[in-house]
């Protein structure tokens, strides 16, 4: 194993940590929200990189911009699906409940996407596809820049919504507090679906930048979901920094793991952290208050 | 040989029916006036189905039977259309509906027309069991012919076998296929997935030591046909003194290549050799491509035989080699004069626009062998 490799290999982990960030981001952002397992989150994500997949192949228009159309359209579904589904679990059992709900909306649109699209792969073709350009030596595909970009910015922007924003002011009182968030006058209700569907957009922009270099089937979000939950634990469930740094440890982790170990074993990474994270220290690694109310 | 019902066809009907089947041509899809890609591999996959009907003619023994001369004889196939192997899968069907539509015109099998009823298994060995288990027992077709690759292969033979059914299929070509004890299992094609790269393995040994490639890259993904497809060449090569310097095994549904890619790029490997079905080798080309790699040679199964396969690659199909087949009884190998003194795989080409798949028409070309041999490769097998 030369220098050159593991370099490339970390240059990989990087990139393929920058899309995981962002929607684990997404993933701990319902859950810090409304305790809300969101088991299709990963299912929206492959529904957003069909869209973008459809968009090319049957306009030719380069898939990024389908996010003009799918970022407001996950974040009002969202905000819908938390409306109308989820707010009508009982409070008490939310989370267990929304296990079951979540589960039955991703295997529905498992369903819709083969039933639509059929099973077969689909991988969007671009001038682009097998550019790259030369870092220090290593060789960065340029799609795999454009996906790891757009996660960035992303990640950027829900951080200074979240920090610099009134909205991110009273979503963040609705994760640390509910009730006394409702106290001081925040309508907890509204906050908790603009949340949902912050969570969602997420999914709208991972799916686009998930398509800009993988080949997607319907089925693909079960792949993606396990990865996706470990590394919220390991993070800290609800901590969105704490999902971030998880992401990009475990998928610097998975690619430099592939070397010695192959492919089909670097993938228990992800749970061996989980494992790991729930015996040693179960509230996550970082932030992570909300885990111990368990 | 012990007797095979194949229901519906009764001892008399089967003579006539080893009769009319001789006419079904074989034409090599790599020679003469280049058809288009589809009609290509429908030839080619018809003359494996016509194969097929062949060697089931040959051994249907006799057996109880019956059937009405007036109505079809129906064959039940279960094949891969969407997930996994749908490209390879709908080739197949191309072949199976060209090789119906040969009979049909030719007055059809026995008298009969043949009519194919196909059921989607969606990659599934699962759904495979049921589809053929509803074709033959509530459908009560009076054939089964088999789907594509040996995944499914083995667990519909099985099928077969327990209900008594003759059981030929064109694409189940991993050794494993034949280690099961089905004694009603009748392959179509001429090797089995370890001799598939007989002949390239043959080319490069005789390569002159300066111009034989010296390393070699091995990734296969976990599936009988095509780890047997690429270990069937490794052992080879590696018994000739080529090294191997990256030896990667991948999960079916694997997406992302581009740590594979990166091992076998830092190998700086001569030759890349994948075990492939199809949407994996375009992955695996498109990240080692995306890092710059350039090998003297790329060996991919069944991948480039699918004619989705070079729009998925766009230009750069060039220098891909697959092995493919044909039948040994058409005189379609030029003579050995026209063999090219260096087979075609000894340098790197200059890179050329043309956006035609040309790997299997080109590049898969055996070297020298004296015409009249039978081949030992064959057509998108799996």
């Amino acid at each position: 194993m030369t220098g050159s490799l593991l370099f490339q290999s970390l240059v990989l982990g990087i990139l393929l940590g920058g899309l995981y960030a962002l929607l684990a981001a997404g993933l701990t952002l319902y859950f810090g929200v409304m305790r809300v397992v969101m088991i299709a989150h990963a299912a929206f994500l492959v529904l957003a990189a069909y869209l973008a997949w459809d968009v090319h192949d049957r306009f030719g228009i380069d898939p990024l911009l389908s996010l003009v159309v799918t970022v407001p359209l996950f974040f009002l579904a969202g905000v819908g699906f938390q409306r109308l589904l989820i707010a009508r679990l009982r409070p008490a059992t939310v989370t267990m409940m929304s296990v079951l709900l979540t589960f039955a909306v991703a295997l529905l649109i498992e369903g819709m996407l083969g039933f639509v699209y059929s099973g077969t792969q689909r991988r969007v073709q671009l001038s682009y596809s097998a550019a790259s350009i030369e870092v220090f030596g290593a060789q960065v595909a340029v799609v795999k820049l454009i996906a790891f970009g757009l996660a960035a910015l992303s990640l950027l922007a829900l951080y200074l919504l979240l920090t610099r924003s009134r909205f991110g002011q009273a979503l963040r009182a609705t994760i640390q507090h509910p009730q006394a968030a409702r106290l001081i006058g925040i309508d907890t209700d509204k906050v908790a679906g603009y949340g949902f569907g912050l969570g969602l957009a997420t999914a709208a922009v991972g799916g686009a930048a998930l398509s800009l270099d993988s080949t997607i089937y319907p089925s693909l979000h079960w792949h993606w979901i396990g990865p996706l939950m470990a590394i919220i634990v390991v993070g800290g469930l609800g901590s969105i920094p704490g999902a971030a740094i998880a992401a990009m440890v475990l998928g610097i982790g998975q690619s430099l793991l592939q070397l010695p170990l192959g492919t089909t074993w670097a993938q228990t990474v992800f749970y061996l952290a989980l494992f790991a994270t729930l015996l040693v220290r179960p509230q996550g690694f970082f932030g992570g208050r909300l885990a111990q109310r368990f | 040989m012990p007797p095979l019902p194949a229901r519906g066809l009764d001892r008399t009907l089967r003579k006539r029916l080893r009769k009319a089947l001789t006419p079904v041509a074989c034409v090599s899809p790599r020679r003469g006036g280049d058809p288009p890609d589809d009609a290509r591999t429908a030839l080619r996959l018809g003359c494996l189905a016509g194969v097929s009907a062949l060697v089931l003619t040959a051994c249907s023994g006799g057996a109880a039977g019956g059937g009405d001369p007036s109505e079809p004889i129906t064959i039940g196939i279960s094949l891969p259309l969407t997930g996994d192997f749908s490209e390879p899968g709908k080739g197949v069907q191309r072949g199976y509906e060209a090789w119906a539509a040969a009979v049909n015109s030719s007055g059809g099998l026995l008298g009969r027309q043949v009519e194919l009823r196909i059921l989607d298994d969606q990659s599934n060995a699962d759904r495979v069991v049921a589809d053929y288990e509803s074709l033959i027992a509530q459908d009560q077709v009076d054939l089964v012919f088999g789907p594509f690759s040996t995944r499914l292969v083995v667990p519909s033979a099985r099928v077969a076998s327990e209900y008594g059914m003759l059981f030929v299929e064109p694409a189940g070509a991993a050794a494993e296929v034949f280690e099961q004890g089905f004694d009603n299992l009748f392959y179509a094609a001429p090797a089995i997935a370890n001799d598939h790269y007989d002949h390239l393995a043959e080319a490069i040994i005789a390569m002159p030591e300066g111009q034989r490639p010296t390393t070699a890259a091995y990734a296969a993904m976990d599936d009988p046909f095509a780890q047997g497809t690429a270990y069937g060449l490794k052992e080879k090569l590696e018994a000739a003194g080529i090294r191997t310097v990256v030896d990667e095994v991948y999960p079916p549904n694997t997406t992302d290549f581009s740590s594979i890619a990166a091992q076998i790029a830092d190998s700086r490997a001569d030759i890349i050799v994948g075990g492939t079905q199809y949407q994996d080798a375009v992955n695996l080309i498109v990240a080692l491509q995306q890092l710059a790699y350039q090998p003297k040679l790329a060996a991919f199964s069944t991948a480039p035989t699918n004619p989705e396969f070079s729009a998925a690659i766009g230009s750069r199909t060039d220098g891909i080699v697959s092995p493919t087949g044909y039948t040994p009884e058409r005189p379609t190998r030029p003579t050995s004069s026209s063999c090219s003194a260096t087979p075609p795989t000894t340098a790197p080409r200059p890179p050329r626009t043309r956006r035609t798949p040309t790997p299997r028409a080109r590049s898969s070309r055996p070297p020298c062998r004296p015409s009249g041999v039978p081949s030992r490769v064959s057509a998108s097998s799996g």
